[in-house]
């Protein structure tokens, strides 16, 4: 047998309850009964539109939003209700790149410190000597001079903002990075430096990445496997060339269809009302569904070796 | 207007901010193009090629601290230099604006219906009609079920139907120009190409012109039929976009093609440009380009190039393609 995946994630499910004047209305489940497997230095790319819960899944492993049941084993530790100081010690294995540099960068930092608070603040031994060293060395590893230790967030463009949340990301020594959309608000040619970067430093430090995105188009140039998400569950999963080659889903192919610019409309969704829904969510805006199709939950089922479909029309 | 003049004509536009003591940042710098009635015309760029200051500044939307120069004339008739009051009259009826956010451009607090209406209401021909045509309005630019969601507040409504939305506002009263400054940069991949294709239609159905402010090249060739490459505030290139996608002849755009993923290709690295775009205080002497080229040579560094028609309706800004001449009078370009 292959040595154990370093993350594996299984039945996760995150819920959301209402607050305010909704408070004990019936609870959202953002994420539900989710299961995958990342090894060390892969990649797997979960995909799906505006609230189809990828983001919710990549906040739930890194400890930004409650795991309600299932279970998320990181190199064979529970993450799934541990306490705070359990969490803060694994932390430091894992980090996360969110989208927008700007909003996770404290405008009052410089660059330098930005790298350092983290260390520093886990109490990482050796580190107060060396700290400008080493982040200068961090950020020299993301493509910026040593001018970039003493300069403040809105000093830079967009994508150095980014290289300055990957270096903090990585002085903490991570094994695992969370990576939400974390080129979609840049320009290409910066966009496509970013992801260049993340993939050589990946091969470098045998990272795994989580990546999470609505554009396959680049989530084929970095993913080993691809996952595809729909009303808060995988629809489809499996090798990063199957899923683009020969998808078996029929939501799959119409993200397919939409990023090589066919004249196919995906209608509109009601992702919300699809999870009321007791058969297949995708149902109603599929276009090869039947009347059955609302009535069978589908399971997802490996409709061959390491690729699993959610579909009632494979089991 | 007579016959075969522009719609929309920008000479030599300069578009400059000026903050206290500091020198003055040139975001635009002598940029000149045109576009025919019914036209579609991407300008394309990263930041700070200038494209969103050229918008703004045909658009009349720039803030007083900008100083614009050139001239930039819609139907024959010059706008810089048109009173505040005149130029909003001009943007409700014969420019439309959509912008990137349509939840920042749409009122929380009032139904999607009704601001539609209310631009009928103020700058249509026929005020009384403002509900009748906000719905066709509506109806026009794809919003299914338009008669029942007249009434709903924009957080009821997903980013592509908000975004639909503002589109029927911009365009209710049929301007003859469609200023659209990445209008599809905040939405879904799979709801993006939806947008560009009602662009499309709006074109072809109505003859409303199109400016497509974007730096996605493949999503621009959907909308738009030309395309205008700028790089930090000047010309690089322009030609239609089936030319610039399948043999671009300047070294950014080349550049800006190769980082763009294109499916089917595989795992792999994409082509980046070293390095980013010069900030617009920056004023170098050649080639704005040159420090990132990769086939810059000394003449690049001293002199900035012109746009030169290399290929018949292709320009290109670049002393590598514009000097190599062929023996038969047309210029050699290698493809």
């Amino acid at each position: 047998m292959a040595t154990a995946p370093l993350l594996l994630v299984r039945d996760l499910t995150v819920e959301y309850r209402p607050g305010g004047f909704l408070a004990g209305g019936e609870p959202f489940r953002a994420a539900d009964g989710v299961s995958f497997a990342i090894d060390r230095g892969r990649t797997l790319a979960l995909v799906g539109e505006s609230g189809s819960g990828k983001s919710t899944v990549g906040r739930a492993l890194v400890g930004l939003a409650p795991i309600a049941a299932g279970s998320v084993l990181f190199d064979g530790s529970e993450l799934a209700g541990i306490d705070q100081a359990a969490r803060r010690r694994l932390a430091r294995r894992m980090g996360v790149l969110f989208q927008d540099p700007y909003g996770s960068l404290n405008p009052r930092m410089t660059a330098g410190e930005a790298v350092w608070e983290a260390p520093v603040a886990a109490g990482l031994p050796d580190w107060p000597e060396r700290r400008r060293e080493l982040a200068g060395e961090l950020l020299a590893r993301v493509g910026l001079g040593p001018d970039a230790l003493a300069r403040y967030p809105h000093e830079f463009s967009g994508g150095q903002r980014q290289r300055i949340a990957l270096a903090r990301a990585l002085a903490m020594g991570p094994e695992f990075l969370v990576l939400d959309e974390p080129t979609s608000a840049l320009d290409v040619s910066m966009a496509a430096q970013i992801l260049n970067l993340l993939g050589d430093l990946q091969r470098e430090r045998a990272l795994a990445y989580l990546l999470i995105g609505h554009d396959l188009a680049l989530v084929e140039k970095a993913a080993d496997r691809i996952a595809v998400m729909y009303a808060g569950q995988i629809v489809e999963e499996g090798e990063a060339a199957v899923i683009l080659g020969r998808p078996r889903h029929p939501y799959t192919r119409l993200l397919l269809d939409a990023a090589k610019g066919g004249r196919a409309r995906i209608a509109p969704a009601e992702l919300r009302r699809a999870q009321e829904l007791p058969g297949c969510r995708f149902a109603p805006r599929c276009p090869a569904g039947d009347s059955g199709c609302l009535e069978r939950a589908p399971q997802l089922v490996e409709t061959s070796p390491g690729h699993a479909v959610r579909c009632p029309r494979f089991g | 207007m007579t016959e075969g003049e522009p719609l929309l004509e920008v000479r030599n536009l300069r578009v400059e901010f000026r903050a206290d003591g500091a020198p003055p940042a040139r975001a635009v710098d002598g940029l000149s193009f045109s576009m025919a009635e019914g036209e579609g015309l991407a300008l394309l760029g990263e930041s700070g090629s200038g494209k969103t200051a050229t918008a703004l500044a045909v658009a009349g939307l720039l803030p007083a601290a900008a100083r614009i120069t050139g001239s930039v004339r819609l139907g024959g008739r010059e706008l810089l230099g048109l009173s505040d009051r005149e130029m909003r009259r001009l943007r409700g009826s014969k420019i439309g604006f959509v912008f990137q956010e349509p939840s920042s451009a749409l009122n929380p607090v009032l139904p999607v219906g009704e601001q539609v209406a209310e631009a009928v209401r103020l700058h249509g021909r026929h005020p009384k009609l403002a509900r009748h045509n906000a719905l066709d309005a509506l109806r026009g630019a794809g919003f299914p079920d338009a008669a029942a969601r007249f009434g709903a507040y924009p957080h009821e409504l997903s980013g592509g139907l908000r975004q639909r939305a503002c589109i029927a506002m911009a365009v209710v009263n049929r301007p003859q120009l469609l200023i659209a400054d990445e209008p599809t940069s905040a939405l879904d991949v799979s709801v993006q190409a939806g947008i560009l294709d009602l662009f499309a239609e709006l074109r072809t159905g109505f003859e409303i012109a199109l400016l497509l402010i974007t730096h996605d090249l493949r999503m621009a060739a959907r909308a738009a039929g030309r395309g205008l490459v700028l790089y930090a505030g000047r010309a690089a290139e322009c030609a239609r976009m089936g030319a610039l996608l399948e043999r671009p002849l300047h070294p950014y755009t080349k550049a800006l093609i190769a980082a763009l993923p294109q499916l089917g290709t595989g795992r792999g690295r994409l082509g980046g440009i070293p390095g980013s775009v010069p900030s617009a205080g920056e004023i170098l002497p050649g080639c704005r380009f040159a420090p990132r080229c990769p086939a810059a040579a000394e003449v690049c560094r001293q002199e900035a190039p012109q746009m030169a028609e290399v290929l018949p309706g292709h320009w290109v800004a670049c002393w590598q393609i514009g000097k190599v001449e062929a023996p038969s009078g047309l210029p050699e370009v290698r493809l």
